[in-house]
């Protein structure tokens, strides 16, 4: 059975860019455009890995999905991808190799993806 | 900051400032006066030959100047450190220097009339307290200072004259002076210290003027550059998501639909993602450059960073790159640490903006050379290659933001001209200095001078 992955992202030609990567390499995909509606998907469908964009309507929206995500004891196992063009766009300093102790998200990429990084982190992250 | 800058604060001292450090001058100088007239009564006597001086009064009047210029002092330690914690308040500032005016002019005309009235010569010392007030106090209180000057003066000549005063000549060889020579005395002070008066008050108008529309400019200045800032990030980051999507949908095209679209459409694809890449480099380095722009006038953070440490790590990241160009990478460093007063953020751009360009403009098979040493008080950068070099043309541009080479445009599409831009404004904000030497086809040197900690 394919794999299933939740890309919760606010940006609907990234989310359908992503879609069209990820399920031409056989993956079965969904996505949600806020924080809310994409932690009830979660909820409902349990998928295989979460793909997750830091900034959506507020800048730090992304982090609080994150840390519910991470809190909830049926979806903590899942594994998370955060997607991220934080570090560049703001002033709001974030470093995935120090910071990543608090935030304990999978891995972390930044945007925009290689097709061909974003299949090998999926992987990864699935095989792991 | 760098220099320049440092000079045009310094002209636009407020003006409340200005008046509170001329009065500490004015204590200063009378310490001088009260020096001086302790000297000149032995002096005049011993040697110039005024045995009539009237010694007693003369330092009697030096040591009321004494006391008075302690308690000047005291005054205007109290004025400057008011008790509420809050600046000094200007109209007392400017009264306390009005009554040390008028107290000094008091004890000028007292010491004229005890050493030989209009006869001595130091009744010039009136020209002084006129500039003086006419470059602190305004106008109308200058002329004033001048009336009062000439007022004292001329009483003094004229009750002497008229025998109200006892005259005090300095031997016994000045005679009373006829009244012809009091007149005289008496019109030459009035037109030098009017004169003298509308002088100094036209230039210090006009300076004023020319230092207020200074404050303006650069104020104006200031703002525009903070705009300027802000615009930049604002673009740069309304820019940024949509060439995100863009790229992320080429992409998936390419990836998606490879097969249906034909090897053709595929590159042109895969070039168009490209171009997109380009375009996001570019409004990355526009941030870089906004932000450090504005770091320079809130000053960021900073430790001190040795910069040899610093360059072995960041070194690493360049290895890859270099190797697969055949490019070898050479690095020297001193025994010593390099302490630099910086921000690591800072000090690792300037650092990849030079080595990432010298491999990116030397050809296969070249080298890269980066050595730090250290000169006197200061640590020296050297990033030198042996690649295509810069037109000796086009090298008093090279740090000008969007500034290529035409050689480098034709060696490689990529770059945006901000690397060195942004490298320099960090370098200057550092206290610092960049520069290049290169010979087309040979190679380029940059130099980094950066102030040790």
């Amino acid at each position: 059975m394919s794999k299933k992955v939740l890309i919760i992202d606010d940006d609907p030609d990234i989310v359908e860019a992503e879609k069209m990567i990820l399920e031409s390499h056989g993956y079965d995909v969904d996505s949600a455009s806020d924080g809310e509606s994409g932690l009830a998907k979660a909820e409902k469908t349990k998928p295989d890995l979460i793909i997750l964009d830091v900034m959506m309507s507020t800048m730090d929206q992304g982090f609080q999905v994150a840390y519910k995500l991470k809190q909830s004891p049926d979806l903590k196992k899942i594994p998370v991808l955060m997607a991220t063009s934080v570090g560049q766009v703001t002033k709001f300093k974030f470093d995935p190799k120090t910071d990543s102790d608090f935030l304990p998200v999978e891995a972390y990429i930044e945007k925009p993806i290689k097709p061909a990084d974003l299949i090998s982190t999926v992987e990864r992250l699935l095989r792991a | 900051m760098p220099d320049h800058e440092v000079g045009i604060t310094d002209l636009l001292v407020p003006r409340r400032a200005e008046l509170t450090e001329r009065v500490a001058w004015f204590v200063r100088l009378r310490w001088l006066a009260v020096g001086g007239m302790l000297l000149a009564v032995p002096v005049g006597k011993k040697l110039l030959g005024f045995e009539k001086i009237d010694g007693q009064r003369i330092l009697a009047l030096a040591g009321a100047l004494f006391l008075l210029n302690c308690c000047y002092v005291l005054i205007s330690r109290a004025l400057h450190r008011p008790r509420d914690g809050g600046s000094p308040d200007l109209r007392k500032v400017e009264l306390f220097a009005k009554a040390q005016v008028l107290l000094d002019l008091l004890i000028l005309t007292a010491i004229l009339h005890y050493s030989g009235g209009i006869r001595n010569p130091f009744s010039f010392y009136y020209i002084f307290h006129v500039i003086i007030s006419s470059i602190l106090l305004s106008r109308r209180s200058a002329y004033g200072v001048a009336a009062l000057c000439l007022g004292l003066f001329g009483a003094m000549a004229l009750l002497e004259h008229f025998g109200v005063l006892s005259a005090h000549p300095l031997n016994a060889l000045q005679q009373k002076p006829s009244a012809g020579y009091v007149l005289t005395a008496i019109m030459a002070m009035g037109t030098t210290l009017f004169t003298a008066i509308f002088m100094a008050t036209s230039i210090m108008q006009r300076l004023k003027q020319k230092e207020d529309e200074l404050e303006k400019a650069w104020r104006e200045v200031k703002q525009l550059e903070a705009t300027k800032s802000r615009f930049l990030v604002l673009v740069s980051h309304e820019m940024r998501s949509p060439i995100v999507a863009i790229r992320s949908m080429l992409d998936a095209l390419g990836v998606a639909y490879s097969k249906c679209l034909g090897e053709k459409a595929v590159e042109m694809l895969s070039r168009a993602s490209e171009r997109a890449d380009s375009l996001l480099t570019l409004t990355k380095d526009l941030l870089t450059l906004a932000r450090q722009q504005s770091m320079q006038e809130h000053h960021a953070e900073q430790e001190i960073v040795d910069l040899a440490a610093l360059t072995r790590n960041g070194i690493l990241l360049f290895k890859a790159e270099a190797d697969e160009k055949s490019i070898v990478l050479k690095e020297s460093y001193p025994e010593k640490a390099i302490g630099v007063r910086t921000d690591h953020d800072s000090m690792n751009l300037v650092l990849s903006n030079l080595i990432s360009n010298a491999i990116r403009y030397t050809p296969a098979g070249g080298q890269v050379g980066v050595s730090w040493q250290l000169e006197g008080r200061r640590a020296m950068l050297k990033v030198s290659d042996t690649g295509i070099g810069i037109p000796e043309s086009e090298l008093p541009h090279m740090f000008k933001e969007f500034f290529r080479a035409e050689n480098a445009r034709k060696f490689t599409a990529s770059g945006t001209g901000l690397g060195l831009a942004i490298t320099k404004n960090i370098v200057e904000r550092l206290g610092g200095t960049i520069a290049v030497d290169s010979r087309l086809n040979e190679g380029s040197t940059f130099t980094v001078m950066l102030p040790l900690a």
